[in-house]
């Protein structure tokens, strides 16, 4: 571990030689378009479920004088403000029509924050959607396919329960017989039934033979159920956002400085097209404005392309970029006259990353490369930077009967 | 994650033919995960899938019960929801409940028990 630590020190030392820069602007779309714009991250984000909800947030979003609270984020999806349901899983997975794409992925994003510099009070707003959102991973009806057992399952139970309150079940051996029976009807797998009716006996001898010691016992059942199968949901909840193939999404967003007349600060797009060629391989093209317009107009317009390679212990990222900028420079000529500098130029971004999983929750992080050049710094651009990840609190995983 | 169980208000059907199939079906919206169960009586009769009873003379006066459980699998939303029909031979089907939730936590499950009696 020491002689780790020392060739880690040389290694920073060797680094810190070139100038570190900011080697973080992904080629990807901001998350929240309105709090990149700002370049800032909300103490306090509202994500509101329902219209209810949605109402309640504006409402606390304004002190007792009615003036906007400060520090606060919004995102918003309003298709999912409320229930659909005509909305099946297949039409949620594979949209028939780019109107559902659309509405399925549209978010809205909003931002207050105070300058802590200039104390001026500043306002975003953003949206993000996709045009087109490839396909679900084949992993994903992989793991669906063993959630219809379990789901078979927790029906089973929830259906004997109901029999139970009915006084149609009257005690826990006909429960176990009707369970049993309604299983194999299903179809579930032998060694599923046989595991299941195992640990259903053991957990029988803890009730009478009521229908209210049934109906309790049903519903331990359930839990017994919930706990054992909670790796599989998270699972399908996870597998469900992931896609592969060719997906199309566009954003924007704009800042405000309501300080000054709601004055218009910064504005950008972005397009971003990704095509995962296999689970672990994706390319990514994207393109991008930015304009920004405070003490100098500056505009931007980046093209680039990246290759993200990911698999269970490291990540390792190609990007490179290209950027025309444009900036209106405030000067003073010969005559002390106010003038404009006109600065136009190309410039380029190569970055290499990569991340390696050392152990579960330590991970070792190098970025290297060369940045834009500034229109306003000539120092020199390349950078390279070192870092390590660690979790402090990691999920401890239990296996049941261990 | 949690289970709710939820039992739902007994349907009372009164079968308009005579000779006609009667058949119980379920529709999960929100996008979720879901599957269900038919009962016949205490027999199981179907699994995931639309289910025939027979006719007014094989099963009036007799109880259905259908149990379904949704499971939230979206990050997008915590909403679930439960139609189901009864259509009665090539009939219009006719929707006889609708039920809808937000579980509390995401990757929260719901078990809808819906009796239908037959007169």
């Amino acid at each position: 571990m020491r002689k780790l630590f020392l060739i880690l020190c040389v290694l920073l030392d060797v680094f810190n030689s070139v100038v570190a820069q900011d080697a973080d602007p992904k080629l990807t779309i901001p998350s929240s378009p309105a709090f990149s714009i700002l370049n800032f991250e909300p103490s306090a984000v509202m994500r509101p479920t329902s219209n209810r909800a949605l109402a309640s947030d504006i409402l606390n979003s304004f002190d007792k004088d009615g003036a906007l609270l400060m520090n606060l984020g919004l995102e918003i999806s309003p298709y999912w403000l409320k229930s659909h349901p005509k909305l099946t899983r297949e039409e949620f997975l594979q949209p028939s029509d780019l109107g559902q794409v659309v509405l399925q992925s549209l978010n809205f994003s909003a931002a207050s924050m105070k300058d802590s510099a200039t104390g001026d009070r500043k306002l975003g707003a953003g949206f993000r959607f996709k045009l087109i959102n490839g396909k679900p991973l084949d992993e994903l009806y992989a793991a669906e396919a063993e959630l219809d057992q379990v789901q078979i399952l927790s029906s089973t139970i929830g259906a004997i329960r109901r029999f139970a309150l009915q006084g149609r079940i009257l005690n826990r051996k006909a429960a176990l017989q009707k369970i049993e029976a309604a299983l194999k009807a299903a179809k579930v797998k032998e060694a599923t039934i046989k595991q299941f009716m195992d640990e259903a006996r053991i957990i029988s001898v803890n009730y009478a033979d009521t229908p209210s010691e049934v109906v309790k016992f049903m519903e331990k059942l359930m839990e017994y159920q919930t706990d054992t199968n909670g790796d599989l949901v998270s699972r399908v909840y996870e597998l469900t956002g992931k896609r592969k193939g060719f997906v199309l999404e566009l954003a924007g967003a704009s800042g405000f400085n309501s300080s000054h007349d709601n004055n218009l600060e910064r504005a950008g797009f972005w397009v971003n097209a990704s095509n995962y060629v296999s689970p672990q391989d994706l390319f990514t093209l994207t393109g991008r404005y930015m304009f920004q317009n405070r003490d100098s107009a500056i505009s931007n317009f980046d093209m680039g392309l990246s290759y993200l390679r990911q698999t269970e212990t490291f990540n390792v990222s190609i990007e490179g970029l290209l950027r025309w900028y444009r900036a209106e420079v405030p000067d003073i000529n010969q005559g002390g006259e106010e003038i404009k500098v006109l600065i136009k130029d190309l410039t380029y971004r190569l970055a290499v990353q990569g991340s390696y999983m050392v152990t579960n929750g330590i991970s070792v992080n190098l970025s290297i490369g060369k940045d834009f050049d500034s229109p306003f710094a000539s120092s020199s651009s390349f950078f390279s930077i070192l870092g390590f990840n660690y979790s402090l609190f990691r999920k401890q995983v239990v296996v049941p009967g261990k | 994650m949690a289970t709710i169980l939820k039992d739902l208000d007994e349907v009372q059907y009164p079968i308009k033919s005579v000779d006609k199939n009667i058949k119980l079906s379920a529709v999960f919206g929100d996008g979720q995960k879901a599957g269900y169960l038919i009962f016949l009586d205490l027999e199981l009769v179907g699994t995931n899938e639309p289910t025939s009873f027979g006719n007014k003379q094989e099963i009036g006066n007799k109880q259905a019960l259908l149990s379904a459980t949704l499971t939230d699998a979206l990050v997008q939303t915590n909403w679930v929801s439960m139609t189901v029909f009864i259509q009665e031979g090539d009939d219009e089907k006719l929707e006889i409940c609708n039920a809808s939730d937000q579980v509390p936590n995401e990757k929260d499950s719901i078990v809808y028990t819906l009796p239908i009696k037959f007169l």
